[in-house]
C-alpha cells in the first residue's frame, strides 16, 4: 500500500495549522515523524487517515484519492492508532479487537476474524488477557489492545495481498522499554509483509533505530526528511529542539546515529565518575 | 467474561416467558373482578359475555399497549445512552417528548371542541402529539447538522433548551386551561393507558416494527461508537448514518407512544442500566434486553396503577417515578465514580 501526500494543508480555529506537506510512503517502508510539541505531527496523521478535512492538496492510497473512498474502503487501506483511546465501556480485550475487523473484514467468517484478533493480541503480548475487561488493564496494556485492534483491522482486510498503511501516533508513550522494542518490531514485521508504516515518535533514538526515513516537522511544515544518518544532526537538535550541539553519536555496529544529551551532568559529578567513558 | 455474556444471553431469553406471565397476570386482575376463570366457568352467558368484554376489549389492549410502550421506551433509552455516551440520556432528549407534549397540550387546551367532534373524535390529541414529536426531532436534527455532520452534543443541548421552552409554553397553556382541559393535561403529562384500544395498537404497530428493524442495524455501530465517533469512523463504521438512524428509530417509536399514552418517565433512563448490569455494554444484548425489561416493568407498573386505588386508577407515571427513583439512586450509589455507561 502506497501513501502519497501532496501539498496538503489543514485549518483549525480559522488559521492554517499545517502547510504544504509533501510525503510519499512506499510499500514496505517505515517512516518516522519527529518534531517538538505542537509541530503538526498528529495533524499530519489525522490528514493521512481522512479524519480531518484537507484545506488544500491531495492524499492518495495506491493512487485512489482519499475523498473518493467510502469509510469502509478506507478502513481496508489504512488504520490509525490514536494518541489516546478513551474507551469507557466494559468490553473484553478480544471483543474490542474484533470491533476493528467488523467492517474491514466484512464477508469473512466469524471464526477467521476471531483467529486474526487472537493472533494480533498474542503478538502485542496480551494472549492471556483476551477475556479481561479492558477497564481493568493498565494504561500500557490498554494501548497495546488498541494496537492489536488496528493491526487486526488491516489484517482482516488483506486477502492474499499486502496489508494496508499503519499510522501510529506515539505508540510508545505508555510502554516500558521492552514493550517499546516489541511495538517497533511489530511495525518492522508489518513493513516486511509489504505494508507501510508512518509513525509519530518523540524518542529520536527509537526513530533512528527503526525507521527507513525520518521526517522532521517544525511549526506546521516538513522541515527536512531523509535517511536517519542525514537527518539526525547537531544542527537539527539545535535548530528544531533547542538542544546544545555535541550530543550525536554513532552506533558501533549499525552505524545509526543516537542522541545522548550530556549537559545534564554537573561538572562536580564528572569528577565522581567511577566507570570509564564509553561514548566516543 | 465471554462465558458470562453467553450466560447473560440466556437470562435475557428467560425475560420473554416472564413478560408473557406478567401480561397474563395483568389481563387476569382488575377492578371488576372478572378474570379468565369467570370467562371459562361462569354459570350464565351474561356474566361470561361481560367477562369477555372486560378482558378482550378493555384489559387485553391496555396490557398490550403497556408492553409495547415499555419496549419502545426501554430500547429507545438504550439507543440514546449509547448514541450520546451519556448515562442520563433518555428518549426525551431529542425533543420527542417535549414536542409531543407541546402539540398535545395545544389541542387539549385550545382545541377541545375540535377534538371532541367530527372525524378526529378521540384522535386529535395523539395525532397532534405524533406530529409535534416528529417536527421537533426534525428541527433539532437540522439545527445540529452542518456539512453532513451531526453534532450529538448540539442535539443534546438544543433538546434540553427546547424542553425548557416547551415547558414555558405548556405552562402558559395550563394557565389558560379550564377545569376539564386541566384534568386531561394532568393525566396526559403523567401518562395513562386508560385510552387503550385495538385501533390504537394497530396504528402504533407499524411504527414499532420500523423502529425494531432500525434497532437491528444500530447495535454493532453503537458498540464501536462507545470508543468515540472518530475511532468508529476510522474502523469504517457509518457514524453519520448511525446517528440519523438512531434519531429516526427513537422518533418513530417514542413519538407515537408518547402521543398515545403521555409522557412516562424513568423507564427509558433506568431500564437500560438494569440490563447492562447483567449483559455488559454490548448493544446486541442491551437493546433487546431493554425492550423486554421495559415491557415487563411498564406492564407491571400499569397493573399496580390500576389496582392500588381501585376502582379509581393512578396515572402510571406516578408508579414508574415512585419505583424508578429509588432504583436509580441505588444505581448511582453502586456506580459512583465509575465510568458509565458500562
Amino acid at each position: 500500500m502506497t501513501l502519497e501526500i501532496q501539498n496538503a494543508s489543514a485549518r483549525a480555529g480559522g488559521r492554517e495549522i499545517v502547510h504544504n506537506l509533501d510525503l510519499a510512503l512506499a510499500a514496505g517502508e517505515i517512516v518516522a515523524v519527529v518534531g517538538p510539541n505542537g509541530a503538526g505531527k498528529s495533524t499530519l496523521l489525522k490528514l493521512a487517515c481522512g479524519l480531518m478535512p484537507l484545506h488544500g492538496g491531495e492524499i492518495r492510497f495506491d493512487g485512489s484519492k482519499i475523498g473518493s473512498l467510502s469509510a469502509g474502503e478506507l478502513s481496508r487501506r489504512r488504520a490509525l492508532l490514536p494518541q489516546e483511546c478513551p474507551m469507557r465501556a466494559r468490553f473484553t480485550a478480544l471483543e474490542l479487537v474484533l470491533m476493528g475487523t467488523a467492517i474491514s473484514g466484512q464477508g469473512r467468517p466469524m471464526a477467521e476474524r476471531v483467529a486474526i484478533a487472537q493472533d494480533t493480541l498474542d503478538r502485542v503480548g496480551l494472549s492471556s488477557f483476551m477475556e479481561r475487561d479492558i477497564m481493568t488493564l493498565s494504561g500500557g496494556e490498554r494501548q497495546r489492545v488498541h494496537l492489536a485492534r488496528v493491526l487486526a483491522q488491516l489484517e482482516a482486510a488483506a486477502r492474499n495481498g499486502a496489508p494496508g498503511c499503519l499510522l501510529l501516533d506515539e505508540p510508545l508513550s505508555a510502554q516500558d522499554m521492552a514493550r517499546q522494542r516489541l511495538i517497533l518490531q511489530i511495525a518492522k514485521m508489518h513493513a516486511a509483509h509489504g505494508g507501510s508504516v508512518l509513525l509519530v515518535l518523540h524518542d529520536l533514538n527509537w526513530a533512528a533505530a527503526c525507521a527507513d526515513r525520518i521526517v522532521v516537522m517544525h511549526q506546521g511544515r516538513i522541515q527536512s526528511h531523509g535517511l536517519p544518518r542525514d537527518i539526525l544532526t547537531s544542527e537539527l537538535l539545535h535548530d528544531v529542539f533547542g538542544i546544545p550541539d555535541g550530543c550525536i553519536h554513532q552506533h558501533c555496529s549499525t552505524g545509526r546515529p543516537f542522541v545522548v544529551p550530556h549537559d545534564l551532568v554537573m561538572p562536580e559529578d564528572i569528577n565522581k565518575r567511577e566507570t570509564p567513558c564509553i561514548l566516543q | 467474561m465471554r462465558a458470562m455474556r453467553v450466560h447473560a444471553g440466556w437470562i435475557l431469553l428467560s425475560l420473554l416467558p416472564l413478560l408473557i406471565l406478567v401480561m397474563l397476570v395483568a389481563v387476569e386482575v382488575g377492578a371488576s373482578g372478572a378474570g379468565i376463570g369467570t370467562l371459562l366457568h361462569a354459570p350464565d352467558v351474561a356474566t361470561r359475555n361481560l367477562a369477555w368484554m372486560v378482558i378482550a376489549h378493555i384489559r387485553a389492549p391496555r396490557v398490550v399497549l403497556a408492553a409495547m410502550a415499555g419496549a419502545a421506551l426501554g430500547a429507545a433509552g438504550a439507543t440514546m445512552q449509547g448514541l450520546f455516551r451519556n448515562p442520563l440520556a433518555d428518549p426525551g432528549l431529542i425533543g420527542v417528548s417535549s414536542g409531543a407534549a407541546l402539540a398535545a397540550s395545544c389541542v387539549i387546551v385550545l382545541g377541545v371542541d375540535m377534538a371532541q367532534s367530527g372525524f378526529l373524535n378521540g384522535w386529535a390529541v395523539p395525532l397532534a402529539g405524533m406530529l409535534g414529536s416528529f417536527l421537533v426531532t426534525l428541527l433539532l436534527y437540522v439545527f445540529a447538522t452542518r456539512a453532513g455532520i451531526t453534532s450529538v452534543t448540539t442535539v443534546l443541548l438544543a433538546g434540553v433548551a427546547f424542553g425548557a421552552f416547551s415547558g414555558a409554553l405548556t405552562g402558559i397553556l395550563i394557565f389558560r386551561a379550564n377545569d376539564t382541559a386541566l384534568r386531561d393535561l394532568t393525566f396526559w403529562t403523567l401518562g395513562s393507558f386508560s385510552g387503550a384500544n385495538w385501533e390504537r395498537i394497530g396504528l402504533l404497530s407499524p411504527f414499532l416494527v420500523l423502529a425494531g428493524v432500525i434497532a437491528t442495524r444500530l447495535a454493532v455501530p453503537l458498540n464501536a461508537m462507545l470508543l468515540g465517533e472518530a475511532d468508529a469512523a476510522l474502523m469504517g463504521y457509518p457514524v453519520e448514518r448511525t446517528k440519523r438512524l438512531a434519531m429516526l428509530g427513537v422518533a418513530a417509536s417514542v413519538g407515537p407512544v408518547v402521543a398515545f399514552v403521555g409522557a412516562i418517565g424513568f423507564v427509558g433512563v433506568v431500564v437500560p442500566h438494569l440490563v447492562r448490569l447483567v449483559t455488559g455494554p454490548d448493544h446486541r444484548l442491551v437493546l433487546p434486553g431493554s425492550a423486554l425489561l421495559g415491557a415487563i416493568l411498564l406492564t407491571a407498573a400499569d397493573t399496580i396503577a390500576r389496582l392500588v386505588a381501585a376502582p379509581a386508577e393512578l396515572p402510571v407515571g406516578i408508579i414508574t417515578a415512585a419505583l424508578g427513583t429509588p432504583v436509580f439512586v441505588w444505581l448511582l450509589s453502586r456506580i459512583h465514580g465509575a465510568d458509565i455507561p458500562s
